[in-house]
């Protein structure tokens, strides 16, 4: 009796992999093109891992293969949540033991495509990407679910806006977020300010904001209130808020007064070789044919 | 003879800048004519893409993380961490989903943003020349990253003008991948007619102050 138990136990140890009517073993010659082209496709130039994930069934169990060696290391049923080594030289399986990588998860549909082998790339640091049925790998890209395509998206208010707004004057609010609530409450709600302020673009930073820790921005004030150009010159600057009044003559005064016809282009961009066009390189090629002189110089 | 190769030696030079293959490099913050990229988020801001709760990857949000740091959005600084718990993988109208329930969970309003498949690199132009980081689709690298394999990815565009075209990818964070235009175009569309990009409305970082 206690053998029979014994035995039964040993049974029950063995890796189920001989239990799926559907199964693939890592030895066929089709599974072992798909391992080696996996293996070349892996892309990464950092460090490889040694090992990844083949799904070999439809019964959720997966092969593990040495991407090193390209062997069959050991298989996991992701069923009865279970890991068995393969021993290539005596054909023969392990009790159940820890694999040396995180097992693969059940994988919804959409995310890996069914069939007798789907594939993975692992990254260095363990994440694990599928390729899809057209070898593309997918870091997280996917088509449209039927029939939802075509749903409005990214729509906010009454009247969708499709270009980003274009160039304006900057108003910047930098200080302790309660100096700067007070000035933002007003651009909001005040008159004097509510309209004007639309014709800026406001941003509102705390000093320790990366956006202005390092640029030379002044962020001592309580708060400091910028008014810029977009090329960043500044029309105006002041180190407290007294009111929207005060504010409001200021974003006036800088709105009058800029004239973006003005702005110098210091980082325009160079066409054509040594920053001439390409058309007047042309005209140029042209004109030096014609006026080349001809024949040998007496 | 003189003249013919002349010509011949000026129109050659010319055409060489229009072929952008001699652009295509990884790079810091400089484009390979010395040109400061448009939209520098700094380095420590820079996301590592990884999978969702069902191992698929979360690089559309990676990318978008991306923006809400650039442009300063309230309520989706973190929203990478938290797509952690969701399954993975991002679709436009996902993401339009997505973005509003973050935004409801964080008590913030939801931002403007362009969320569209396109052909009009123009618009991206415009868009980075105003300040805004897009997140964009990207088919494959130019520089042979990924082993020149085909991918399904979304990255951020981070320069767009002229010919010098940049992207920071959240698979490599720490790095901008410099390109033509014509090798982005081919990367953002995948060979379709269109690619899918995404971006906010709201204004960028503020410019440098100067006299």
């Amino acid at each position: 009796m206690n053998t029979i138990l014994m035995l039964g136990a040993i049974a029950a140890a063995q890796c189920p992999i001989g239990q799926c009517s559907n199964r693939e073993q890592g030895t066929g010659d089709r599974v072992q093109q798909a391992i080696t082209k996996s293996i070349s496709a892996v892309p990464y130039s950092l460090p490889p891992v040694p090992y990844y994930w083949l799904r070999i069934n439809d019964c959720n169990q997966y092969a593990l293969y040495s991407s090193t060696t390209g062997q069959q290391v050991g298989t996991y049923d992701a069923e009865g949540d279970r890991f068995c080594r393969w021993f290539a030289q005596s054909k023969t399986w392990s009790r159940p033991e820890k694999p040396p990588i995180d097992p693969p998860t059940r994988q919804t549909a959409g995310a890996i495509q069914k069939g007798p082998v789907s594939k993975y790339v692992i990254t260095a640091d363990g994440e694990r990407f599928p390729i899809d049925e057209t070898g593309a790998i997918n870091f997280g890209v996917y088509p449209s679910p039927p029939g939802t395509e075509g749903h409005a998206v990214g729509r906010v208010g009454d009247e969708p806006r499709d270009e980003p707004p274009g160039q304006k004057l900057r108003l910047t609010v930098i200080g302790p977020k309660e100096s700067r609530q007070a000035v933002l409450e007003d651009v909001k709600r005040s008159p004097q300010l509510a309209d004007l302020a639309k014709s800026f673009l406001l941003s509102n930073f705390g000093p320790n904001d990366w956006q202005v820790r390092n640029g030379g921005y002044v962020t001592t004030g309580k708060p400091t209130i910028y008014v810029q150009a977009p090329t960043g010159k500044v029309l105006h600057r002041q180190d407290s808020y007294s009111g929207p009044d005060e504010l409001a003559q200021a974003l006036r005064k800088a709105n009058e007064s800029y004239k973006p016809e003005k702005d110098p282009n210091l980082s325009a961009p160079l066409l054509g070789l040594f920053g001439i066009p390409m058309e007047v390189w042309l005209i140029a090629a042209a004109a030096l044919w014609l006026a080349w002189p001809r024949g040998e110089p007496s | 003879m003189i003249r013919t190769a002349a010509l011949a030696l000026v129109v050659l030079l010319a055409g060489q800048v229009e072929d952008g293959s001699w652009h295509a490099k990884v790079n810091g913050p400089i484009s390979p004519t010395g040109q400061e990229i448009q939209i520098d988020l700094p380095s420590d801001h820079h996301i590592k893409n990884k999978g969702g709760s069902d191992g698929a990857g979360l690089c559309v949000f990676a990318s978008l993380n991306h923006s809400a740091y650039w442009h300063n959005l309230a309520g989706l600084q973190d929203l990478f961490q938290w797509m952690g718990k969701y399954p993975g993988g991002g679709y436009p109208e996902k993401v339009d989903r997505m973005i509003r329930k973050k935004c409801e969970e964080a008590h913030v309003p939801v931002p403007e943003f362009i969320n569209r498949e396109t052909s009009d690199l123009a618009l991206l132009e415009r868009a980075c020349a105003n300040g805004h980081m897009p997140g964009v689709t990207y088919a494959f690298s130019p520089t042979g990253r990924y082993g020149g394999q085909r991918i399904a990815h979304m990255v951020s565009l981070v320069h767009a003008k002229g010919n010098e075209w940049a992207i920071l990818d959240n698979n490599y964070p720490g790095t901008i991948e410099w390109m033509s235009r014509e090798q982005f175009k081919r990367a953002f569309t995948g060979g379709r007619d269109k690619g899918w990009c995404v971006i906010f409305l709201s204004p960028g970082p503020p410019p440098i102050p100067v006299n």
